[in-house]
């Protein structure tokens, strides 16, 4: 297990370097820089030629290159063209927000996802596993942005209940904290169940699978035989079990709770990691994209391997291979 | 062991519901004939099931409304928040015709733009699980018989891959190319065959070390018939099911990019740009979002009814 670790770390700045250089392929295939991006027809040419040597885009890519990773090396991330800070500064304001969000999300998504899994599974084929599995199968289908906007059609604009966007009322800088906070939640009930709900489904379907697996297993038919209660069946031999895969699911899952939702967070205005990386992305920010693509990789990496770690808690049998 | 069990209601029902999009998308645009001509003033935002009428004015002009009062000497056409009125004899002629599910910003009949709309959905999902399952499937059967070299760098290059942001990828190729319905296909075909080639790999991997393999291979068979006996129908089921439901997100992705607009330019009505649309009158005209919404989660939900129904039979 520990050389397991070890390696995999080892691997990890490898595997981040192929992964910024990749991403810096790309954006340099795109064609236009920032300079070009900037959307003001006062801007002459020449104004923007002096912007793009001022801001040194117009060296050779691999000169562009090398003093990036440099820098990188160094640990400097560089400067956002367009939030006019460094990019450093950019992501770790635009990370508490995403991992508020996301975090909440996730837990609405297991929250739903393992009871559902759980009710389906105790008479498989009855009528309420068919009716959960297909309502799960439907949510599944339905496409983020799709919901968000039913959501705020509903929720904020027909019953007026949540705000339909941003993280904070306007002048909500001054109040107390409770009410501040009571504001976030607030704010944070219609985003966190939309991509807790989308999530739920895929959730509920892959915990369905797994404890159907296992119900099969010949350890369940052991112990109904040696008389143990149905809930022990269910609580200990079914579920239990069930951790293993339910480890590798959260596991898998921190890459997102990392660099958000793109749709979402743009629908709902929500300051995260996903708009930023968009924003940057549009605006051939390189830098910030650089920056969002490099957390982005460390966290599916580490999230790779806290699945696997996670697995070998719940699941002995992994150890010992 | 077969791989098509028709007897599954799961997979007969998603198969249905493919076949009728299918169906819909195909047939429909030429059954309702050529988008009769309305106007995009009045005709605007009529809701679903509403009778649309149209004056053919003598002067070329068409105004169209469903709502269209009529008085002895003229013709009261209302409407997109405008009143025009004319006179009954520069009327030549009177259609009617019916919007079943409403009409768009433009007047535009909403049934005719989703039909047009989701011939792309379709090929998105059918040709680009085609481009997924050729390159997943070789990729996987190559780094599982390659030698541990071969099969170190393409699974490395895979984790590589899949930590690579793909909807920062998606973005930056939109606007690097111009994004036509092959170049959609292509970039969401080639940046979703990363699960299915591990997929088919380990699937390879483990059937090799299984003992009738194994006693095949004794028995001297030809390493062409130990593909088409053994590894391929070993391979066929659960390669059939991760391809249905990556079917499914491929229809999806599409849709988040035309939502987010970077999809196909903005004259071909794609399912996640009509929802786009929808949602700046969402106050307005409710069906223009919901509905296209609807169609995407029914092609979704019947591929991932048919991924369902491909997987081993569920013990009841």
């Amino acid at each position: 297990m520990k050389r397991l670790v070890v390696r995999r770390l080892a691997m990890l700045p490898v595997m981040v370097w192929l992964v910024a250089t990749a991403t810096f392929l790309v954006v340099q295939a795109a064609p236009g820089t920032y300079a070009d991006t900037i959307d003001n027809p006062r801007l002459t040419p020449q104004a923007r030629a002096n912007l793009r040597a001022h801001y040194g885009l117009d060296r050779s890519p691999a000169s562009q290159y090398l003093s990036w990773l440099g820098a990188v090396l160094s640990g400097d991330l560089g400067h956002s063209f367009v939030f006019k800070r460094p990019v450093a500064e950019t992501i770790a304001a635009a990370l508490p927000p995403t991992l508020l969000l996301t975090g909440t999300a996730l837990l609405i998504d297991l929250l739903i996802g393992c009871s559902v899994a759980v009710v389906s599974v105790r008479r498989p084929g009855g009528w309420a596993d068919r009716a959960l599995t297909v309502l799960a199968l439907g949510v599944y289908g339905m496409p983020s942005f799709w919901l968000a906007g039913l959501a705020v059609a509903v929720f904020s604009l027909a019953l007026g209940w949540f705000p339909a966007s941003h993280m904070w009322s306007v002048g909500a800088g001054g109040w107390p904290i409770h009410l501040r906070l009571a504001d976030l939640l607030h704010h944070l009930v219609l985003p966190a169940a939309v991509l807790g709900l989308v999530g739920a489904a895929a959730t509920a379907r892959t915990l369905r699978a797994a404890v159907l697996d296992i119900r099969t297993s010949p350890h369940i038919l052991a112990a109904r035989a040696r008389g143990v209660t149905e809930r022990r069946v269910l609580w200990s031999h079914t579920v239990r079990p069930a951790l293993g895969p339910l480890a590798t699911l959260i596991g898998l899952s921190l890459p997102v709770l990392v660099s958000g939702s793109v749709v979402v967070e743009t629908i709902f205005s929500w300051p995260g990691m996903g708009r930023v990386m968009w924003q940057a992305a549009v605006a051939r920010d390189v830098a910030l994209v650089m920056g969002c693509s490099l957390v982005g990789a460390v966290a599916v990496i580490l999230g790779n391997l806290a699945a696997d770690l996670l697995y070998a808690a719940v699941d002995p049998r992994v150890r010992l291979s | 062991m077969s791989v098509l069990r028709p007897s599954r209601p799961r997979l007969l029902i998603g198969t249905a519901g493919l076949v009728l999009i299918c169906g819909a998308v195909m047939l429909g645009p030429p059954m309702l004939g050529p988008q009769p001509q309305t106007d995009p003033v009045h005709a605007a935002l009529a809701p679903p099931a509403s009778k649309i009428t149209s004056l053919h004015l003598a002067d070329g002009r068409v105004l169209s409304s469903h709502d269209v009062d009529r008085t002895p000497v003229a013709w009261i056409v209302k409407g997109g928040r405008a009143v025009t009125e004319v006179a009954s004899a520069e009327v030549v002629s009177v259609t009617r015709h019916r919007a079943w599910l409403g009409t768009d910003r433009y007047g535009r009949d909403l049934l005719q733009l989703m039909l047009t709309g989701g011939r792309l959905s379709i090929a998105i999902a059918l040709l680009g699980g085609l481009v997924a399952l050729l390159v997943g499937a070789s990729l996987g059967i190559v780094a599982a018989t390659g030698g541990a070299l071969v099969d170190g760098l393409l699974m490395r290059g895979i984790d590589a891959l899949l930590a690579f942001p793909s909807l920062l990828l998606l973005i930056l190729a939109a606007s690097v190319l111009e994004p036509g319905a092959g170049v959609i296909i292509l970039l969401l075909g080639l940046t979703s065959w990363m699960g299915l080639a591990r997929l088919v790999r380990g699937q390879v991997l483990s059937v090799r070390e299984r003992p009738f393999v194994l006693s095949a291979r004794v028995s001297g068979t030809p390493w062409y018939r130990m593909w088409t006996w053994h590894f391929l129908p070993e391979i066929r089921g659960p390669a059939g099911q991760d391809v249905a439901l990556r079917m499914g997100d491929l229809v999806l992705a599409e849709a988040t990019l035309s939502y987010l607009g970077l999809g196909l330019p903005a004259t071909t009505p794609t399912w996640g740009l009509l929802v786009n649309e929808g949602h700046r009158v969402l106050y307005d005209a409710w069906w223009l979002a919901t509905l296209p919404g609807l169609a995407i989660a029914a092609l979704v939900t019947s591929f991932a009814l048919i991924a369902d129904g491909l997987q081993d039979p569920s013990p009841t």
